[in-house]
């Protein structure tokens, strides 16, 4: 049988002095880890929002349509995510600017907002939006053509969208782009009652319990205008239609200053082709009618959207069919 | 008792030291995990840059400033001749210059510069910027109208895109 000596318990022998180093100690470094983490490590949270900022400015590069009229496509986000869009006519083409908060934490708190981040896309969205259970923002990606490419219409959003009563011509669009399998959230129906509760009603020329009401000036939806609230009414043409329905109203009206800005150069810039390709032998006289719509463009003053902007599209109209092949031999777009 | 406050002031001196050490170590620590993290926010904004460069050179091929006649892929070189006086163009772009070589059918052995007076004949059209090369690049048909006792006609001929960053941002 073994025999224990009961004096040697190889315990630790630790003085007080030892015990209160070790807890003092770890108060602090938890308390240095905490300010670290808090103040002064660059960014922490701040940087994160920051990047992902920068990441979707990145994203809506490739989201440009060349042979396509119209796309759809959507970002997941690891955790919910808050987006801020504002929009500014600063220097010659205006900008989009975004800031990100995300929840993080332990209590899942909203984080302060990382710093904005420029793009020179077309971004029509509400100035707020943040994402559902999903996690995803969606893209809505529409060519702008006044007669010729200008921008792509990019609307952003996170809320389920049902559209009521679509005209065929967006219906058939919509459809294309296969709604399900691409996940563009948003819904044909023939009646508000056959929406989700959870969805925002756009309804199409018709009155209702709808969030939006869309109406349109000919059958295939190509003008009218965009009614949300009781005081928010846009007048869109063609591609607008989307960014009126998806964004505020200063949001709306400032990205369509910017375009027409856009417009306005790039008429001036056709303008100087036809003249430079006229001395190759390629005569489009186009020149006088690119150079009014640059004129047009130039003078547009978005208080006066409901007026000035038929007249805009119905100068593009003009520019178009002269343009087309069987009335111009050298095209000039 | 005299002997005892000594030990004890011992003691507390032990302590002290020991929490000075403790602290310096990890204060050593957290400068480290500092370094790394400002090393990792410039790579983080370089990896940043770049991949906005690769999306945009993407979209410079299909914008309405550059596409013929809306041609995928397809860039208009009368279009460019005529920006290559546009600056306000680059800020548009957020870009320090463009350029765009021809290089298929081969045309000169060595480079030369399109300019009004040389154009078409010539393999290389610089908008913005002086440099001959840029790090991003794309393949794209590069278009003009051409003409010849038939008449007008559109000639495409390959060619390498390029975007030169800004240079604030390369760095």
């Amino acid at each position: 049988m073994k025999v224990v000596k009961l004096d040697n318990k190889k315990a630790l022998e630790m003085s007080f002095a030892w015990i209160f180093a070790i807890i003092v100690g770890a108060i602090i470094i938890i308390s240095a880890i905490y300010i670290a983490g808090k103040f002064i490590i660059p960014g922490g949270q701040y940087r994160v929002n920051t990047e992902t900022a920068k990441q979707i400015a990145n994203a809506f590069e490739p989201l440009q349509t060349s042979v396509e009229e119209i796309k759809s496509d959507s970002l997941i986000f690891i955790s919910e995510t808050k987006l801020y869009t504002s929009c500014n006519l600063n220097e010659e083409f205006g900008e989009n600017r975004f800031e990100i908060s995300e929840r993080s934490g332990f209590n899942k708190q909203w984080t302060e907002r990382g710093g904005d981040i420029a793009s020179k896309n077309y971004v029509f969205a509400e100035e707020e939006i943040e994402t559902k259970e999903d996690k995803r923002v969606y893209f809505l990606v529409k060519q702008f053509k006044m007669p010729f490419k200008t921008a792509d219409v990019i609307s952003m959003y996170t809320n389920k969208y049902c559209f009521v009563n679509t005209p065929e011509s967006i219906e058939e669009e919509l459809n294309a782009l296969n709604l399900k399998e691409n996940g563009t959230n948003i819904e044909l129906k023939t009646a508000v009652s056959s929406c989700d509760e959870d969805s925002v009603k756009v309804c199409f020329n018709s009155q209702g319990n709808c969030d939006v009401i869309v109406s349109c000036n000919d059958f295939e939806c190509n003008n009218g205008y965009v009614k949300k609230g009781s005081n928010y009414k846009e007048y869109f043409s063609k591609a607008l239609v989307y960014g009126a329905i998806f964004s505020s109203k200063e949001d709306y009206e400032c990205n369509v200053e910017r375009i027409m800005k856009r417009l306005n150069a790039l008429s001036e810039l056709y303008a100087d082709k036809a003249t430079f390709i006229s001395g190759k032998g390629c005569n489009t006289g186009l020149n006088a009618d690119i150079v009014a719509l640059a004129q047009l463009t130039s003078k547009f003053n978005i208080k006066k959207i409901e007026s000035e902007l038929p007249v805009i599209e119905a100068q593009a109209m003009t520019i178009e069919e002269k343009n087309k092949p069987e009335n111009l031999v050298c095209q000039l777009f | 008792m005299t002997v005892k406050n000594k030990i004890g002031q011992l003691k507390i001196q032990q302590m002290a030291f020991m929490l000075v050490a403790v602290f310096l170590f990890f204060s050593l620590v957290l400068l480290f995990y500092f370094k790394i993290s400002l090393g990792d926010v410039g790579k983080t904004a370089r990896d940043l840059e770049i991949q906005k460069a690769e999306g945009m050179v993407e979209k410079l091929a299909s914008s309405p400033e550059l596409i013929f006649e809306g041609r995928p892929n397809s860039i208009d070189a009368d279009k460019l001749m005529v920006l290559k006086s546009e600056r306000k163009f680059k800020e548009l772009w957020d870009v320090n210059g463009i350029i765009i070589r021809k290089i298929y059918p081969p045309s000169f052995e060595k480079e030369v510069e399109c300019k009004i007076s040389n154009y078409p004949d010539c393999n290389i059209i610089k908008v913005f910027t002086d440099k001959n090369i840029a790090p991003v690049k794309a393949y794209v048909a590069l278009c003009r109208k051409q003409s010849n006792e038939n008449g007008v006609y559109d000639k495409c001929e390959l060619a390498v895109l390029m975007v030169d960053l800004n240079e604030e941002e390369e760095k």
